[in-house]
């Protein structure tokens, strides 16, 4: 199938075997997340000490594009500094917007595919917009 | 007019292909119907060659036009039984329930009078009467479906007892696709007093409606979902209640006098219909009306219902899939699948040409009482057949079996 670069070998295996889906012990900071039209509806559960986001969970529901967005933000900024993860929210917007990412994002660049299917766009960002709001806004994301 | 294959070279769009060359098989006709080579010749043939504002001028194209818009006028009452005076042109169903919903809202709705609408409707017949709620400090009370999906007669007339202003239903939904008992609802309705509103975009698209045989007050429908051009669709309302209610929109063409401070109102139909009308657009909704007398002749109705439930019975037979209708669908299946979200399902089957709706189809408390945030329909048409529907279940299984 020639979405293969949209759903991507990593994309379906964080899809299929989510990493650190749950809430946080001692969680001290939550970022919501929803597409009303497409039914993405999800929760960062995040424990700040200091500076350092220390656990990372996330739970909810949604597409395979954004459930994995989601699993993969977990592992992306766990134990980085706020302004380091909000750097990363920063680049993985550009990424899938198309524009090359200032830093190297590991295994979230497999998010880049998504760049050429627009409807899928808010998919992939909405985990990351709903961290900006959690670590530096107020209220609920929504990348409609 | 023979229907399925033979018809699709009249439907020009049908022979594109997408993705790397897949044959377009467009599952979406609940969204919107193709249109046929008639209707898109008599839009083009309007600018062509006759193109001019109705109403206004003493000129050949004036005449030319006005003479084409008042015969779609003309045609569309023939359709629905009603005297053309009846028939008030619109953008489509959406704009003819706000009117009704404004205009006669507005002046017939008042603090604590009841309003009543159904759990299974599309939100153009439910958010227009949100806001006139609102508005009038009335309470809008959703009906529950029954087992059937139809509307629960015992809880209307519990509800019609306590005294109701309106009843706001759908006669086939977008979801659940159950064709309503129109003529009992309204029949009920209009004993206790009530305005009857049917929502027949659906249904008008499926068959021929009769209005007197339904006994509503007034109905709202849309051309493209039958073919015809998008931006053009009817509120038919008997004239008792088109002359009772107040305009909705002032500006040309719907006034008799106008002085400085007030004006006097045009005789129906014009006056609902101020500004320059969609004349390009009710000239290629005459002519789709004429393609669906055609094809109604030759059992479309039938040939839907055919499909309909070969994919009805295609996907109960498939683990883990799960019908929204409990009753019996027609022209619409919507469905949900388990480990599987509807977005990630029809991108994929898009991929294999197949054109299916995923969302929540305009209608979220029906899809929150189901428990569910979204779901897959397919809808059928004339021009589908059973390989539609069996391209569509493999296409289905492969996009499935793909996200395991
Ligand atoms: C049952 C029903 N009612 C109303 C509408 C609204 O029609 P339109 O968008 O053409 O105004 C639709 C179409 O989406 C529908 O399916």
């Amino acid at each position: 199938m020639s979405l293969d670069n949209l759903y991507r070998r990593v994309i379906l295996d964080h899809y299929r075997s989510p990493r650190n889906k749950g809430r946080v012990k001692g969680e001290n900071v939550i970022g919501e997340g929803k597409n009303p039209s497409c039914g993405d509806d999800l929760v960062l559960s995040i424990r700040l000490e200091g500076d350092d986001l220390v656990a990372v969970g996330w739970e909810g529901e949604g597409c395979a594009i954004c459930c994995a967005s989601a699993s993969m933000l977990t592992k992306a900024i766990e134990g980085k500094r706020v302004d380091e993860a909000l750097a990363w929210a920063e680049s993985v917007k550009a990424l899938v917007r198309g524009e090359e990412p200032k830093e190297d994002l590991g295994e979230v660049e497999a998010l880049a595919g998504v760049a050429k299917f627009a409807v899928r766009v808010k998919c992939a960002t909405l985990p990351w917009v709903a961290l900006g709001i959690a670590l530096d806004g107020e209220g609920e994301a929504t990348t409609e | 007019m023979a229907l399925g294959v033979s018809l699709r070279d009249r439907f020009p769009v049908l022979s594109r292909t997408v993705g790397d060359g897949k044959r377009l098989v467009y599952l979406d006709n609940a969204a919107t119907t193709q249109k046929p080579v008639e209707v898109i010749h008599a839009v083009s043939g309007f600018y062509q060659e006759s193109n001019a504002n109705v109403h206004r001028g003493l000129h050949t194209l004036s005449e030319e036009a006005t003479t084409l818009y008042e015969g779609a006028r003309k045609s569309l009452g023939f359709w629905v039984g009603v005297d053309e005076t009846e028939v008030i042109f619109v953008r489509g169903a959406t704009e003819g329930i706000n009117l009704v919903a404004q205009a006669w809202g507005g002046e017939n709705l008042g603090r604590g009078d009841r309003v009543l609408v159904t759990v299974g409707e599309h939100h153009s017949n439910l958010v227009p009467w949100q806001m006139a709620c609102k508005r009038a400090g009335a309470d809008l009370i959703l009906l529950p479906l029954g087992e059937d999906d139809l509307i629960d007669k015992e809880a209307l007339a519990r509800e019609l007892e306590r005294g109701a202003k309106v009843v706001a239903f759908t006669a086939q939904g977008n979801v659940l696709g159950a064709p309503e008992d129109v003529s009992g609802v309204c029949q009920m309705a209009r004993t206790a007093g009530a305005l009857s509103v049917v929502d027949a975009a659906q249904a008008a698209a499926h068959r021929r409606i009769d209005r007197d045989e339904w006994g509503c007050d007034v109905l709202a429908l849309s051309g493209h979902k039958m073919m015809g051009p998008m931006g053009i669709g009817a509120l038919v309302g008997t004239k008792t209640f088109l002359e009772g209610t107040p305009p909705w929109m002032g500006g040309g063409e719907m006034i008799l006098d106008v002085r400085d401070r007030d004006a006097d109102w045009a005789p129906i139909p014009a006056k609902f219909e101020a500004g320059t009308m969609n004349v390009a657009g009710a000239v290629g909704f005459h002519a789709a009306l004429d393609v669906m007398r055609a094809l109604l002749d030759e059992g479309m109705e039938d040939h839907i219902s055919g499909m309909t439930r070969l994919a009805v019975d295609g996907l109960k037979a498939r683990d883990g899939v799960h019908l929204l209708a409990k009753g019996e669908p027609h022209g619409v299946v919507s469905f949900w699948v388990e480990a599987a979200h509807p977005h990630d399902l029809s991108h994929l089957m898009d991929q294999e040409g197949v054109a299916v709706r995923a969302g929540h189809h305009c209608a979220k408390p029906l899809h929150r009482r189901l428990g569910i945030q979204s779901s897959l329909r397919a809808s059928f048409y004339g021009y589908n057949d059973e390989d539609d529907v069996e391209v569509f279940l493999g296409a289905l299984d492969r996009a499935r079996a793909y996200l395991l």
